[in-house]
């Protein structure tokens, strides 16, 4: 076999995909940002709405929440670097309980705790006590005993007696446990953008609230993203990507989610304006679908990234990133799940383990396969 | 699997968009007379022997073990020391292979983490208990283990150790596990991954020649010039050497593994006699860029060949000339990570590890 030039093979698989795409996959879904469904339905390029020219997109409380999590962050990472923390502001700033004056740089009226997942407030809360504990110290960490250990560029992170990264379970379970929970068990429900759902009055337009509840629910399942309005495969612009936003922005190259998220969100949004409710249930389940992929290809980037890791500190950080994104999809929500909690528990639980010391490379290949093969990321799935 | 790959390719396109676009490169449009099939067919043919080659050895050095641990004495010693240095150099002739197979398993992680960590060899040793696949045990076993349990102490030292029969299974367990390992990936570059190789053309992510130049060049720059020479150096430590972080520091056979490493690094890129990424280049209206490659690579052997088995001495005895070596390796970084993909059209999809 001869190839007289490569560069025609993308070319012509540029066609190929979307004759492929119009006829694998659901023919009625609009997968280019310009392309309309139906002539009432119109899709904007980025993830605006307006009505007589007032925006109707608002979702000012995640972004209070996304910015709490990042000041939480910035003080969890002071322990990685050999610092005191006290447990006392980590769990005044998970509640923002203002006694006394607000734990924040900035007063914030919402709070992460009473958004996250009400089984495992506990466990985050414990895990916030115990990085407070063990912070403040400069001992290395080995299997037993929780302290620091060295990543390839010299700082540090604190990790527990099992060798498990405190600011990945807390940082990354949040992300799990709070937002995508959110988004998948509250926003997404019928319960919010159901047939019961008001969508024909506006909320309150002399306060500027000119949307209708069901319009504002589904903005707030996508605030929990962290994606820029204008977010995209190969997004280049200039808005700040956040939180599930950078993730998917890594495994946009391998699976495209940026686009197919996005889309799927603003061909619902347009869906809800124009009250076509079959629309509207597909796009969801493909935004169900592409989030849980996204987060499946997320945790399999970090097994990859493990496995090839000699630096016992990158190794560490990659697995409890792994372990907090598979720890994630618990959080699915019960009709759309593909995997059961005992599933993806038995994944991080007995598979990975609570002591990292003790996981292996076969452990890891072993979730690896089982995601790819759950998640249809197998043709990908070593080169995430 | 096919629209992965077509998106893949549409990323592809974008990005040469962006090339065509940033660069005058008006000789990418012209079509490339290239068998890439052959190519890749002639670079198994490199590769393969390599893996066997390797694998033999290992088999070798457990047998030599097996003599050792039975009577340990100056003769069965000096025996299982030089399979392992045979092993240790085969390693070299593989090493920046970490893709498929050898990516599955982890391979490089799971027999070379060097310094080794002395501590929990002697605390494995001593309790008798470990299991040498929990990520604990990385940076204690593989042949960084083996060079400090056979060549850390004095011949007489080493032998009376060796009458501990702890040690002895240790030694054993380690090689046994190196071996197995190896074995596998060997395995499957005879078996299912073959044609694999072969078929996955083109210059996509998951292509094998995509593959190639991104593990040989990730290999490259953190293994061979950091990992190898950088490091012990100074160069990541203002200068301040570190001995302690020498590749085979106590068998000292530090350079004949780096010229191993280099060597069949070398031949990847020729393709030893057949059809190599040179050829690719020429017929990719790049043969000023393999004119580049080619005295690069010539001049870094020429550079290499001022140096003799130990890093310690070279680093104290021949520092200048050894930063001198290492500014000649920094340069073939840029012909070949930066010039050669761009005008193979592969991406560089590697990248450093994220700091968050």
């Amino acid at each position: 076999m001869k190839f007289s030039s490569f560069r025609i093979i993308p070319i012509l698989s540029l066609t190929c995909i979307f004759l492929i795409t119009s006829c694998s996959k659901d023919d009625d879904t609009p997968n280019d940002e310009n392309s309309n469904v139906s002539p009432s339905l119109t899709i904007p390029t980025t993830y605006n709405f307006s009505r007589n020219g007032n925006s109707t997109v608002s979702y000012d409380g995640q972004t209070s929440r996304l910015n709490q999590l990042e000041e939480i962050t910035i003080e969890l990472k002071k322990a990685d670097a050999g610092n005191l923390i006290s447990s006392a502001k980590l769990l005044k700033m998970f509640s923002n309980d203002t006694t006394g004056g607000s734990a924040f740089s900035q007063p914030y009226t919402k709070q992460l705790k009473d958004k996250t997942f009400a089984n495992d407030v506990s466990f985050f809360e414990g895990l916030m006590q115990e990085i407070a504990s063990k912070s403040g110290q400069t001992d290395t960490a080995v299997d037993g005993t929780a302290g620091l250990m060295k990543r390839a560029n010299g700082s540090t992170i604190l990790v527990d007696a099992n060798g498990r990264e405190y600011t990945q379970l807390i940082e990354k379970g949040l992300m799990g446990a709070t937002f995508y929970n959110q988004i998948v068990n509250t926003y997404l429900t019928a319960d919010k953008i159901g047939p019961t759902v008001n969508n024909e009055t506006l909320k309150d337009p002399s306060n500027g609230k000119y949307y209708t509840d069901m319009e504002h629910h589904l903005d707030e399942a996508f605030g929990y993203l962290g994606f820029p309005r204008d977010f995209k495969s190969n997004y280049s612009g200039n808005e700040i990507v956040r939180f599930w936003g950078k993730y998917s922005n890594t495994a946009d190259d391998n699976i495209q989610s940026n686009s197919k998220i996005m889309n799927a969100f603003k061909t619902a949004r347009a869906a809800i304006v124009a009250k076509n409710y079959s629309i509207l249930d597909q796009e969801v389940d493909i935004i169900y679908e592409e989030i849980d992929r996204m987060i499946a290809a997320t945790a399999i980037y970090y097994i990859n990234k493990t496995i090839g890791e000699s630096n016992q500190g990158e190794r560490h950080h990659a697995l409890s990133e792994a372990y907090a994104f598979i720890r994630a999809l618990s959080y699915a929500n019960i009709f759309k799940r593909k995997l059961s909690d005992l599933e993806v528990k038995e994944l991080y639980e007995t598979k990975i383990g609570n002591n990292f010391y003790n996981t292996t490379v076969s452990d890891l290949n072993f979730i690896k396969d089982k995601l790819s093969f759950t998640y249809g990321l197998e043709s990908v799935k070593d080169q995430l | 699997m096919y629209k992965a790959l077509n998106i893949v390719s549409i990323g592809l396109v974008l990005l040469l968009g962006l090339f065509s676009c940033s660069e005058d490169k008006k000789e990418e449009e012209n079509d490339i007379d290239f068998d890439q099939p052959a190519l890749l067919e002639n670079l198994y043919l490199v590769i393969a022997p390599n893996y066997n080659q390797l694998n033999s050895s290992l088999s070798e050095l457990n047998v030599k073990v097996d003599s050792f641990i039975r009577s340990p004495k100056t003769q069965t010693l000096n025996e299982v020391r030089n399979a392992f240095e045979l092993s240790y150099n085969n390693w070299q002739k593989v090493s920046f292979l970490e893709f498929g197979p050898a990516a599955s398993v982890g391979l490089r992680t799971a027999v070379n983490v060097y310094p080794t960590d002395i501590n929990i060899i002697e605390q494995n040793i001593s309790s008798n208990s470990y299991n040498l696949d929990a990520f604990s045990n990385l940076a204690a076993k593989g042949f960084p283990a083996i060079d400090y349990l056979l060549y850390s102490k004095s011949d007489s030292s080493t032998l009376s150790d060796f009458n501990d029969n702890n040690r002895k299974l240790y030694l054993e367990n380690v090689c046994k596990k190196l071996a197995t390992q190896i074995s596998q990936v060997n395995n499957e570059w005879n078996t299912s991954y073959k044609e694999t190789f072969k078929s996955q053309i083109g210059t996509d992510i998951g292509s094998s020649i995509g593959l190639l130049i991104n593990n040989l060049n990730q290999h490259y720059e953190r293994n061979f010039r950091d990992g190898k020479i950088g490091i012990p150096l100074g160069i990541r430590s203002s200068g301040v050497v570190r001995l302690n972080d020498i590749e085979a520091k106590n068998s000292e056979i530090s350079f004949d593994l780096i010229k191993s490493n280099f060597d069949a690094m070398k031949n990847i890129y020729f393709g030893k006699n057949g059809i190599g990424l040179d050829d690719y280049l020429n017929a990719s209206n790049a043969s000023d860029i393999n004119s580049i490659i080619s005295s690069q690579i010539t001049k870094i052997e020429s550079e290499l060949s001022q140096f003799n088995g130990n890093m310690v001495d070279a680093i104290q005895n021949q520092n200048q000339e050894l930063l001198a070596t290492y500014q000649e390796i920094q340069k073939l970084i840029v012909y070949w990570k930066v010039d050669m993909p761009s005008r193979l059209g592969i991406l560089i999809t590697y990248q450093d590890n994220d700091g968050d």
